[in-house]
């Protein structure tokens, strides 16, 4: 910069030149905004500080109410096992809500407690659910609850004969006489 | 109890307003090299300002974690230099940075010699600072920051290998190195334009 040309720059000359091109000075407004600058970020972080007390506080509260209802919850019962088709035997042999195989009749009110308990022992037992049709069940349980209420007897099923349709006359079953011939070569013995 | 908690209380606000104090100190001492770092990297005042500020925010944010605060300007001069490439990139990328020509380099090389110099020797000075620039921006990284930090506040070889936490043979290498770089792409830049 002093009447050189760079082709016979000096050391001393290439370092004055970078000196003399490096020899800015910020603006005045320059240190200000720094320190405003600073008290920003210095009010931010008590902000965020006081946030993540706030934060802390909540995961801890979050925390202790699940293990508080972790802790109350009963121990759950076992499963049932996948329901599987009923076996006709079993189908056939018991009706829901009907007969127990103690022999006690049941109660409808109770019916689906009965069917849990029994699935569970079946469970417990590794044998398959009986499975039966909703509307039959519906419809056994009807007639348990009309027969407790006497609303059906079971002298009114004979009633039910004449509702139902005609059967046909009897024909007389006629047997001809059989008649046993004798052998003919035994007749000499 | 009570007297116990008061007294940490108390503590902890002595020890926040010391680190307050002691930031302030060296906010003092190294704003202008923070701002020259970024400066000779964007070569212009306000984007180097704006990163030198945020270089700050950031040594603020992270003060009190560091361990030796006598490695406070080798720490801002890392962070800034990093920050005002990151930043020239992103001006890259966007290609939206104002070529030399009334702000920059050239306003830096007219604030300092407009009062000594005539038009035309104006006009040579800004031909001559624009090719410096160029050539120093050609150099690698590491070349670049020797002679950025060799060119400011007078720092000597020694004061350069503390900033850069590098032996000071590796600094005075980098510095032949990067001298003569310099000298030959400036010299061709001159051979050029008289051509």
């Amino acid at each position: 910069m002093d009447g050189h040309t760079h082709e016979d720059l000096s050391d001393e000359a290439l370092a004055r030149e970078i000196e003399a091109a490096l020899g800015v000075d910020p603006s005045p407004q320059f240190l200000p905004r720094v320190r405003a600058r600073i008290a920003t970020e210095r009010a931010r972080q008590g902000w965020m500080w006081s946030w993540r007390w706030a934060e802390a506080v909540a995961v801890l509260a979050g925390v202790g109410v699940i293990a508080v209802w972790t802790l109350r919850q009963p121990v759950p019962a076992p499963r049932d096992p996948p329901i599987t088709n009923a076996s006709p035997v079993e189908t056939v042999g018991r009706s829901p809500g009907l007969v127990e195989p103690s022999g006690q009749t049941s109660n409808p009110g109770s019916a689906p407690a009965i069917r849990t308990a029994r699935s569970t022992r079946r469970a417990v037992e590794g044998r398959p659910e009986v499975m039966v049709s909703p509307r039959e069940a519906a419809a056994l349980r009807q007639l348990v609850v009309a027969i407790a209420a006497r609303q059906v007897g079971a002298v009114d099923i004979p009633k039910l004969e004449g509702e139902s349709a005609p059967l046909p006359p009897l024909e007389e079953i006629v047997l001809e006489p059989i008649e046993l011939s004798p052998i003919a070569g035994l007749e000499g013995e | 109890m009570h007297e116990h908690v008061e007294r940490l209380a108390g503590s902890l606000v002595t020890a926040d307003r010391e680190l307050e104090r002691e930031f302030e100190a060296r906010l003092a001492d190294s704003s202008r090299l923070a701002f020259r770092i970024a400066f000779s990297v964007l070569k212009q005042r306000e984007d180097a300002e704006d990163v030198a500020q945020e270089a700050f925010a950031k040594a603020y944010r992270s003060f009190n974690q560091l361990r030796d605060r006598t490695r406070f300007r080798a720490w801002l001069v890392r962070m800034t230099w990093r920050m005002a490439l990151d930043r020239q990139r992103s001006n890259r990328r966007r290609a939206v940075r104002e070529l030399p020509g009334g702000s920059g380099a050239d306003s830096r090389a007219e604030a300092g010699l407009q009062t000594r110099l005539d038009t035309a020797d104006l006009l040579t000075a800004r031909e001559r600072a624009e090719h410096l620039w160029n050539a120093i921006e050609a150099l690698p990284d590491k070349l670049r920051l020797v002679v950025v930090l060799a060119g400011i506040e007078g720092h000597d070889m020694h004061e350069v290998s503390a900033l850069l936490d590098v032996p000071e043979g590796t600094v005075k290498s980098r510095l032949f190195l990067a001298r003569k770089q310099l000298k030959e792409r400036l010299s061709w830049m001159v051979t050029r334009t008289k051509i």
